[in-house]
């Protein structure tokens, strides 16, 4: 069980400084970062490969979101400080730098540690985050986590994304199970045994997960927490399949065959109860994903022949009362597992193109109207994708080396970053919202 | 030889966690092998070839994995390997007992039901044989000339032993959502039952149920695959 203990976090620097020299708005210019590996204050005797991958950790998440890129060590005309207050400005302005971040890890009594980060904007030459964080040598990387969301955050006035949690289905037991991990792939935790099939994980928050369960001979819908405690959400005679929280928690929606009715989307309350039906269609309807102010459902069906993704407007009502689903792809045969970005401006999908899947974006904001991006182009599949909380990176399932791996990519940097490498399948990832926003 | 100086290695650097990680693979590893040789011995690699080719080669992943010290994925397909061979061994007593060999698919001694009852062998085991699966083409659930001859014959044998009820499971290929494919599955089983019922099977004989594409038949990523893993199979209620 991977519990993680907060002691204390405490910023000096108040606000954040405005420094507008980097303003986001829609495909960002990378800032340039500079990181010098952190001072280490410790007598643990590892205490200097702890501050090297601590470092380096920062490095990842910042690059991994593609709105920093790393200026490498050996460039760096001088690693100290002139004094603990005084910065050389003119030795990182040479080299590039705009930002400049150092750390000093300090071994408070045994076991107990202090990192203190703080970002610096190199054109105002001002210290612009500063934060110190306390806690046991297994909570270092999520002070890391942390303090790469308040970088961003500082960068784009929109909190980054790492200090969360993924689940997937792993089959490296020999049976599909669901596990979870910290956002940089650590702290693996297998959180189904059933020895059955387990699919579809999607969180609730960032403690909860729904999925779909084998337990009972049939796939039904089960909530479980991360203790492994499990209800019951919905078992109808047939499929319960495909769970998607919607916003603030407040509703669900599933696709789910009733008595005399194929499968179709319904909607109801966290607990499974007061049911709605929202389509009514003899094809196969699935999958759906909300729009973030809860008043349509994207979804796939398969009512043309082939699967297609549409959308439907809730605030109209349930499927034929004069309300229909508009399809939203046109292109390629077979085109599934839509995902609705939380700051509602995409729908990122997978598309079948020749006999390989990528995946793709759907802009429903863009000035030329709605329009599409190619996010992945490789001779291999790429699958599953779901949105993390802040909206610029997906997370979704992919197979380079012949088994299927999670995989992260920035929809601005459009590099893949491989999460699992291991000879198993791990594939429906879901990423779960920001930790500490939700007080996980 | 190999195998016996990586243990050596190993334990002249005294990583004791590490030895018995591959403790476990190998343990596992070891029972792997005594079911592929039980499988072996009863002619399952006759009987029952895709199952035993699949822990043949479940089995040598895993020792390939064990070669480069990878126990628990080692584990993982050691523990595969010895259920397909356990499967291999179940199916291969099965359909020597009453004569049917799979490589020959229509061979119509494998209808010869009545003869065979007398033989003394448990009903269930024969339905495990006679019931056979069907197969499907890429993305659809629409039965062809092939399968509605197989159903037929299936539908024949359930109206002579009223007593069994069965379960149709639905199963995909790999390619293809996840998700996509448990309603996919889902669509199949119900097309056989529905089939299967207008044969004169009463519905509430027939329960169904998808398993999308998480239960292949044959592990590979081929056409060949693909095709075998894309079909209806019949299960006994029990």
């Amino acid at each position: 069980m991977a519990l993680i203990f907060f002691v204390a976090s405490l910023s000096w620097a108040q606000a954040p400084e405005e420094t507008g020299f980097v303003v986001i708005s829609k495909a960002p210019r990378q800032a340039r970062v500079a990181i010098p590996v952190f001072r280490v204050r410790a007598q643990a005797e590892d205490a200097f490969q702890l501050t090297e991958e601590l470092s380096s950790l920062l490095v990842k998440d910042l690059e991994k979101s593609g709105l920093f890129s790393f200026i490498p060590r050996n460039s760096y005309l001088r690693l100290e400080p002139i004094s603990e207050e005084i910065e050389d400005w003119q030795a990182w302005n040479l080299i590039g730098a705009q930002v400049l971040i150092r750390g000093e890890l300090n071994e408070l009594v045994p076991g107990q540690f202090r990192l203190t980060l703080k970002l610096s904007d190199l054109p105002s030459q001002k210290l612009a985050v500063g934060k110190n964080y306390t806690g046991a040598k297994a909570s270092l990387n999520r002070m890391i986590h942390r303090f790469a969301d308040e970088a961003i955050l500082w960068l784009t006035d929109k909190r980054g994304p790492f200090e969360a949690r993924i689940a997937f289905v792993s089959n490296r037991t020999g049976r599909k199970e669901i596990y979870f991990a910290d956002t940089d792939g650590r702290n693996v935790f297998q959180l189904t045994n059933t020895k059955k099939l387990n699919l579809s994980p999607t969180w609730l928050g960032g403690n909860m997960l729904y999925y779909t369960g084998y337990d009972q001979a049939n796939p039904d819908l089960y909530l479980i927490e991360l203790s492994g405690k499990k209800s019951l959400i919905s078992s109808q005679a047939g499929l319960n399949i495909t769970p998607a929280a919607g916003p603030g928690g407040k509703k669900i929606a599933l696709a789910m065959e009733t008595p005399g009715n194929n499968l179709d989307i319904y909607i109801m309350n966290p607990d499974g109860t007061k049911r709605q039906r929202v389509t009514s269609h003899p094809a196969a309807d699935l999958e759906p994903t909300w729009s973030p102010d809860g008043y349509h459902i994207a979804f796939v069906s398969d009512r043309t022949g082939s699967p297609q993704i549409y959308w439907i407007d809730l605030s109209k009502g349930s499927e034929g009362e004069g309300n229909y689903p508009l399809r939203l792809t046109y292109y390629g045969n077979y085109n599934t597992s839509p995902a609705w970005s939380p700051d509602g401006r995409y729908i990122a999908y997978s598309r079948r193109v020749g006999n390989q899947f990528d995946l793709f974006l759907i802009d429903l904001k863009a000035e030329e109207g709605r329009s599409e991006i190619q996010l992945t182009n490789t001779p291999y599949n790429e699958e599953e994708p779901a949105w993390s909380p802040d909206s610029r990176m997906l997370i979704y399932s992919a197979n380079p080396g012949g088994n299927y791996d999670i995989f992260m990519i920035s929809i601005y940097r459009k590099e893949p970053i491989r999460i699992t490498d291991w000879s198993s399948d791990e594939t429906q990832p879901s990423w779960s919202l920001n930790l500490y926003q939700e007080g996980g | 030889m190999k195998r016996k100086s990586v243990w050596t290695a190993l334990i002249l650097l005294g990583v004791v966690f590490m030895v018995s990680c591959g403790k476990n693979a190998k343990k596992a590893i070891d029972e792997a092998q005594s079911a592929v040789d039980r499988a072996r011995t009863a002619e399952a690699d006759k009987y029952a070839p895709d199952e035993f080719q699949s822990a043949e080669s479940l089995l040598s992943k895993a020792r390939d994995q064990f070669e480069e010290k990878e126990y628990k994925d080692a584990k993982a397909n050691a523990i595969s390997a010895k259920d397909q061979a356990d499967l291999a061994y179940n199916r291969a007593q099965e359909r020597k007992g009453i004569g049917v060999t799979p490589a020959k698919p229509d061979e119509s001694l494998a209808y010869n039901v009545p003869s065979l009852s007398e033989e003394g062998i448990a009903i269930e085991e024969q339905a495990k044989a006679v019931l056979k699966d069907i197969n499907f083409d890429f993305d659809r659930y629409d039965l062809t000339e092939q399968a509605k001859a197989i159903l037929v014959k299936n539908a024949e044998w359930l109206k002579k032993n009223p007593q069994i009820k069965i379960i149709i499971e639905g199963h995909c290929d790999e390619r293809g959502s996840e998700e996509y494919n448990l309603a996919l599955g889902q669509k199949r089983a119900q097309s056989v039952r529905d089939y299967m019922v207008s044969l004169g099977i009463s519905p509430a004989r027939i329960k169904i149920i998808s398993y999308g594409e998480s239960m292949p038949l044959d592990p590979g990523s081929n056409e060949q695959a693909w095709a075998k893993n894309r079909r209806a199979h019949f299960a006994i209620q029990r």
